[in-house]
């Protein structure tokens, strides 16, 4: 059945590629037909494990951005196996799974931060990655000193729960 | 009953207290057994706060997806979906193999061991005889090629030596659903691999095909004929 095929791809590919691709653009340092590659060969394996997709979409995304860093890493090591370069490739393969192991948390905490309600993340942005105090951000969000406590008290809270669901445990 | 510090644990792991409030949360924690451990549940929550570039939240995501994108998935989709409909096909003959096997055992064994003919291997289907290939007086014998894991399909080859090589007289038959591209790839003893032609099998039927590898029959080991998905039929020398 064609259509049902392409039906099937498109959803995929609306509901996650746009999240996907700019991973992938992370991923491979801006190299754009890499990107590419990995993200259609991402996305094709989602399709083929079609129970995956029915998880909830936080963790679809994480199960992505997994696979994607990967996919990238199994090309570093069959290149390796295939010019059979020695020690000083070994270091850079690790490097480069240092590096993809860090872009794939940082890609999946701001996963859990996109599945935060508006106002949490506003306070989280604002006392956190702003610095503000409760005070300030009381007076920028203008909602009383106690709400702002209590906002940062749920929000991290929420975080928590949904890092815990997309495989992040602290 | 609630403690009036409940809720002050997630501004204090963020550092948003005033100097003045903080004092007061840490005096608090130390008499407070539930303050301290809802501290502790959150402490490691910055650290990973701090993974994240702030532009990452701040800056939706702006570089659009290649329009190539889609169409390559469902191109590719595609594909594998044929592949996969071979294989179901080719599963399904497997099962249909093995029953009419066993009668085909069977009614060899009622005929008193007399060798039944070499393409009797039948399936739960009419039986077709295969036709015969048209070929020069001086074709070589042709050899029975074994069904790889089950596949049910049916083949014989003749190799015969020719000037720069050998020409591969192929006869085989598979039960599928779906016409699909097969290669006939031979080998020597020596471990070259050569691509001696391509042929679409239709399902249910006898396909003669014909194909030339660049070495001589004697020293080809093996002939197989496999798709992408994998090999069907081998014959062993």
């Amino acid at each position: 059945m064609p259509e049902s095929l392409a039906a099937a791809m498109r959803q995929l590919h609306d509901e996650h590629a746009a999240a996907l691709w700019a991973f992938c653009l992370h991923l491979t340092g801006n190299d754009r037909t890499h990107a590419e590659d990995v993200a259609q060969e991402t996305l094709l394996r989602a399709w083929r494990h079609a129970a995956v997709l029915e998880e909830s979409r936080g963790s679809v995304r994480s199960w992505l951005f997994t696979v994607a860093r990967n996919i990238v890493i199994d090309e570093w090591r069959s290149k390796r196996t295939r010019t059979e370069i020695l020690t000083d490739d070994l270091g850079e393969l690790s490097s480069v799974e240092d590096r993809t192991d860090e872009l794939l948390l940082s890609w999946v905490v701001a996963e859990a931060l996109t599945q935060l309600s508006h106002e949490h993340r506003t306070v989280l942005l604002e006392c956190y990655y702003r610095g503000r105090s409760v005070a300030e951000a009381s007076r920028r969000l203008g909602v009383p000193e106690g709400t702002v406590k209590s906002r940062t008290h749920y929000a991290l809270r929420a975080l928590k729960l949904s890092l815990e669901e997309l495989g992040v445990s602290q | 009953m609630t403690c009036p510090f409940a809720t002050y644990d997630g501004a204090y792991v963020l550092g948003s207290l005033s100097a003045t409030e903080r004092a007061d949360y840490e005096r608090h924690l130390g008499t407070c057994e539930e303050c301290s451990r809802a501290v502790r549940e959150l402490a490691g929550l910055p650290g990973l706060l701090g993974r994240v570039p702030a532009d990452l939240l701040e800056q939706p995501v702006s570089e659009p997806v290649p329009a190539t994108l889609l169409p390559r998935l469902i191109a590719e989709a595609r594909k594998h979906d044929r592949r996969r409909s071979i294989r179901t096909a080719v599963l399904a003959a497997a099962a249909v193999a093995v029953i009419a096997g066993g009668s085909a055992a069977l009614a060899a064994g009622l005929r008193g061991g007399e060798t039944p003919e070499p393409d009797a291997a039948p399936t739960a289907t009419v039986t077709i005889a295969p036709p015969t290939v048209t070929t020069s007086p001086e074709t070589a014998p042709r050899e029975r090629m074994d069904a790889v894991q089950r596949s049910g399909a049916k083949g014989w080859v003749s190799l015969t030596p020719v000037r720069g090589g050998t020409r591969l007289e192929l006869n085989c038959r598979y039960e599928g659903q779906h016409a699909y591209a097969y290669e006939i790839v031979v080998r020597t003893a020596d471990g070259r691999e050569e691509t001696a032609g391509t042929f679409t099998a239709e399902p249910g039927k006898w396909v003669p095909s014909v194909g030339q590898a660049s070495v001589p029959p004697e020293d080809i080991v093996e002939v197989e004929v496999g798709s992408s998905y994998g090999a069907i039929l081998r014959l062993t020398r």
